[in-house]
């Protein structure tokens, strides 16, 4: 195919793509960004006005499809007859769609986890504040119960994740590592009930509500069914620490 | 439950003898001998030695411009409240700084412990 016919496929902005497809140089790239750009929009737009999730923003949109076009423009190849409107369409609309499905899921995990942790951390601050202490002792207190929580936590990844098992600085994580599989044991130890609470809070990231509808219990009772797991964990933690200090 | 907050509650109680003892120079001195065996009751000599008992002179050394000054106090003071019951060895490990602000964070963030936020640190930083 000459040049000329490249030209006339692609309409007024034929040289342009000969340029690039010969040359490949940058300015060139830049020129044809700028001159789809609006065609891109508009792809965006269209995506944005048919959303189901009003999580992500018009902006977010357009930045997946910049991406699409990006990739569109080095991968068009004028000499196999298409249009490039008609080529990237499919690209710029397939980036979005994928953009926002791992946006989303980002989102949407981390709105469970603060969710998981405020409500955690609720449960904790309830059973504080009603007890005749002084502030510091109940500071103290749901400080103690929020940490013993996220070393919970990350006893699922010590054991999960064989490289964070073996880090570099193993050394400094080797306390940590310790504290995390003495909780994870000391978790064997709970009343069944507490147990169940635990096991679905912290290794499975179920907020409380769910874990009421699990165990047919009331958000309450959970959230009292909580608070009452961290305590003994603490005392048995302490425990197990003593007899690990006598081995 | 057993001693659920005793050792805690008796650390927290050498910490507030030793914040307000009469002036920066007993904060001083504090910091230049923080057990200060020879001062405390016989029950308190173990809390003395704690952590939260000690506290006193690492909060002197906070600046009083500092604009992260209570951060930092209540920032210590869970570090230190968290090394006396994970054990102390914990402070060689950088996971174990990630935990102390992961718990300061999630607590700074549920809005039923503002007051007691407020309280703790007029409690740190007693006026005289």
């Amino acid at each position: 195919m000459t040049l000329g016919a490249r030209a006339t496929q692609t309409g007024d902005v034929g040289p342009l793509w000969v340029r690039w497809v010969e040359q490949r140089r940058l300015a060139d790239r830049h020129a044809l960004v700028e001159r789809y750009t609006g065609f891109t929009r508009m792809l965006a737009a269209k995506c944005y006005s048919g959303r189901i999730s009003h999580e992500l923003e018009f902006g977010d949109y357009l930045q997946f499809a910049m991406v699409g076009l990006l990739e569109s423009i080095d991968r068009f190849n004028p000499d196999l007859g298409a249009k490039f409107e008609t080529f990237s369409s499919q690209r710029i609309n397939g980036a979005i769609l994928n953009g926002v499905e791992s946006l989303s899921e980002v989102q949407r995990q981390t709105s469970v986890r603060n969710r998981v942790v405020k409500e955690r951390a609720a449960s904790l601050a309830e059973k504080a504040l009603a007890e005749p202490v002084s502030a510091l002792e109940r500071l103290a207190e749901v400080a103690i119960g929020l940490a013993l929580g996220f070393a919970l936590e990350d006893s699922g990844v010590y054991e999960s994740d064989g490289e964070r098992a073996l880090p570099d600085n193993a050394y400094s994580r080797l306390e940590m590592h310790q504290l995390s599989q003495r909780l994870a044991e000391c978790v064997k130890s709970l009343p069944e009930q507490q147990r169940a609470v635990v096991h679905h809070h912290y290794f499975q990231q179920m907020p409380f509500v769910e874990i009421a509808d699990a165990l047919k219990l009331t958000k309450g009772r959970v959230s009292q069914i909580h608070s009452a797991a961290l305590l003994n964990l603490r005392a048995l933690q302490k425990r197990h620490a003593l007899f690990e200090m006598t081995l | 439950m057993v001693d659920r907050l005793g050792s805690l509650t008796r650390a927290i109680a050498t910490l507030r003898k030793s914040l307000d003892a009469p002036g920066a120079a007993a904060l001083k001195r504090s910091a230049g001998s923080p057990a200060q065996p020879q001062r405390q009751p016989h029950e308190g000599a173990q809390a003395a030695q704690s952590h939260v008992g000690t506290l006193a002179s690492r909060l002197v050394v906070l600046r009083r411009d500092d604009p992260q000054r209570t951060r930092k106090a209540l920032r210590l003071f869970i570090e230190a409240v968290l090394l006396d019951e994970l054990g102390g060895e914990l402070i060689l490990s950088a996971e174990f700084e990630r935990l102390v602000d992961r718990s300061l964070s999630a607590i700074e963030k549920d809005e039923s412990l503002r007051d007691t936020l407020a309280q703790a640190t007029q409690e740190l930083f007693p006026k005289p």
